[in-house]
């Protein structure tokens, strides 16, 4: 059974209901179907999809029929947006490697007792010195990869422009996942009343909304929005590769999940620009590196064709990502719940944002882009997840450069 | 009129919906990057808008072959042949 009875919110459930799909769900879409309920409202409590794929019990926060009436409807459409856009793609299958799993455990009940985790809230998680030298470890070694790029270190801020959010089209094709950034207006009066009235009343911060400031920034869901928009309106641009780490922030709601999905995460990114031809060779090259890398550490993983989780009315899209080839992912074992995560991506933009941001090389075309991204957490869960706490059982090539563990 | 060229006039229409374009624009040979429009997201809502328009169905391994407006015509009068 899919089921999903994961709480999204306190408060005791009330009546439960259900409602039939007009037509059972294809298997390959219940994740990002069950993904896509969080979404859906505030007032949906849980929810569970039964074994045929064609009804949804869930429960609200509240008895109001109308609320029921109202989330019936979305569920519905959710589940028809996706079943309309839905193309049946078998993943292309680049790169695979098992090794036979030595431990099963999740490492995060052990990594929470020995103070190396520790959770601020959903999706909001601070690392101890041990789980700090690890990650550390997988980023320099994916900074020392990029050097077989020959590419050029960067630092990005946190801070993101909307204008570029905007003209990427990010707020079209993710706006779930988008974390706004604000501040009191510059206004004595508001910022005075903001200091004698703003709390936290339990569940978030109350304060007046007219007080804040028209969000100009989002915080950054990735590292390689800040280098195109470093090369907006370049011309006679040359091929070339960067490389820049930088805290990211994906706001998935009820799909937040310890090390496995972060609202704030860490990520090494390689990025290149020029024309097609030298990025789709950069990609292929940083496929090879990746594979090398994934073998020193010994670890199981897949690399296969994959697309973006867009938002409902935008998930046609992810047929053209795998139409035209764009975006692989590898996929590491997490034995510990028999099944796999994405650790990493390695996507080709062609010159969308070349476009988008009228960015123009040699040729006098538009800049193409790619960029391979390892999200580093969830590279430490998911080597940690395969060997174990105890650097005995890593490969050595890991256990020599960290011996403090 | 032929069948083949209602497909032309109703595929066209369709595209100057999608992509806001009229009069002379929506005559030209249009293609994936002309007009501008017609990027990535914009051939996936093009798409969808022509299989809702005709009641097909575009495989998957198509999609990346459909990116002229008269590669579309041709698709559409293909699977209303069948």
């Amino acid at each position: 059974m899919h089921a999903n009875l994961q709480q999204t919110k306190g408060g005791s459930q009330t009546g439960r209901h259900v409602i039939f799909l007009p037509n059972p769900l294809p298997a390959e879409l219940v994740s990002d179907f069950l993904s896509k309920l969080h979404y859906v409202s505030e007032s949906l409590l849980s929810f569970e999809l039964n074994t045929h794929r064609d009804a949804v019990s869930f429960c609200l926060v509240s008895d109001d029929p109308q609320q029921g009436s109202i989330v019936s409807d979305r569920i519905r459409q959710v589940a028809q947006k996706l079943q309309a856009a839905f193309r049946r793609d078998e993943p292309r299958i680049l790169a695979r490697r098992d090794v036979e799993p030595t431990f099963q455990d999740d490492p995060h009940p052990a990594l929470e007792a020995a103070g190396e985790l520790f959770c601020f809230g959903r999706g909001r998680f601070g690392f101890g010195p041990r789980l700090s030298q690890l990650i550390d470890y997988f980023d320099l070694e994916l900074f020392s990869s990029a050097g077989r790029f020959n590419a050029t270190s960067h630092k990005f801020p946190t801070l993101l422009g909307a204008d570029v959010m905007e003209r990427c089209r990010y707020l079209r094709t993710f706006p779930h996942s988008l974390s706004l950034v604000t501040h009191l207006r510059e206004d004595m009066d508001a910022i005075h009343d903001f200091a004698a009235t703003a709390h936290w009343d339990g569940k978030g911060l109350a304060c007046n909304p007219e007080h804040l400031a028209k969000a100009k920034c989002f915080l950054s869901p990735n590292v390689c929005f800040h280098c195109y928009a470093w090369l907006q309106d370049s011309r006679n641009l040359k091929p070339q590769s960067f490389t820049a780490v930088g805290k990211c922030f994906r706001y998935e709601s009820g799909n937040l999940s310890g090390l496995e999905r972060l609202w704030d995460f860490t990520m090494r990114e390689w990025i290149f620009v020029g024309p097609r031809e030298y990025v789709l060779e950069q990609r292929r090259l940083a496929t090879e590196i990746s594979i090398e890398l994934l073998d020193r550490w010994n670890m199981t993983y897949e690399i296969r064709s994959a697309a973006d989780p867009f938002a409902v009315d935008q998930t046609a899209i992810a047929s053209y990502q795998m139409a035209f080839d764009l975006k692989h992912e590898v996929q590491a074992a997490l034995p510990y719940k028999q099944a796999t995560l994405a650790v990493g991506s390695l996507n080709f933009h062609e010159d969308f944002f070349g476009r988008a941001l009228n960015i123009e090389i040699e040729s006098g075309l538009a800049a193409h882009m790619g960029c391979v991204g390892f999200g580093l957490e969830r590279l430490a869960l998911a080597f940690l997840a395969q060997h174990s706490l105890d650097p005995q059982r890593w490969p050595a090539v890991v256990a020599q450069n960290l011996k403090s563990w | 009129m032929s069948k083949l060229q209602e497909f032309d006039r109703r595929v066209r229409a369709v595209a100057a919906r999608v992509f806001d374009l009229s009069g002379d624009g929506v005559q030209e040979d249009l293609r994936m990057g002309n007009p501008p429009q017609w990027d990535s997201i914009g051939h996936m809502e093009l798409l969808v808008a022509i299989e809702t328009e005709f009641g097909v169905r575009f495989q998957s391994r198509d999609i990346a072959s459909l990116i002229t407006l008269d590669a579309i015509v041709q698709a559409v009068a293909q699977q209303d042949a069948r």
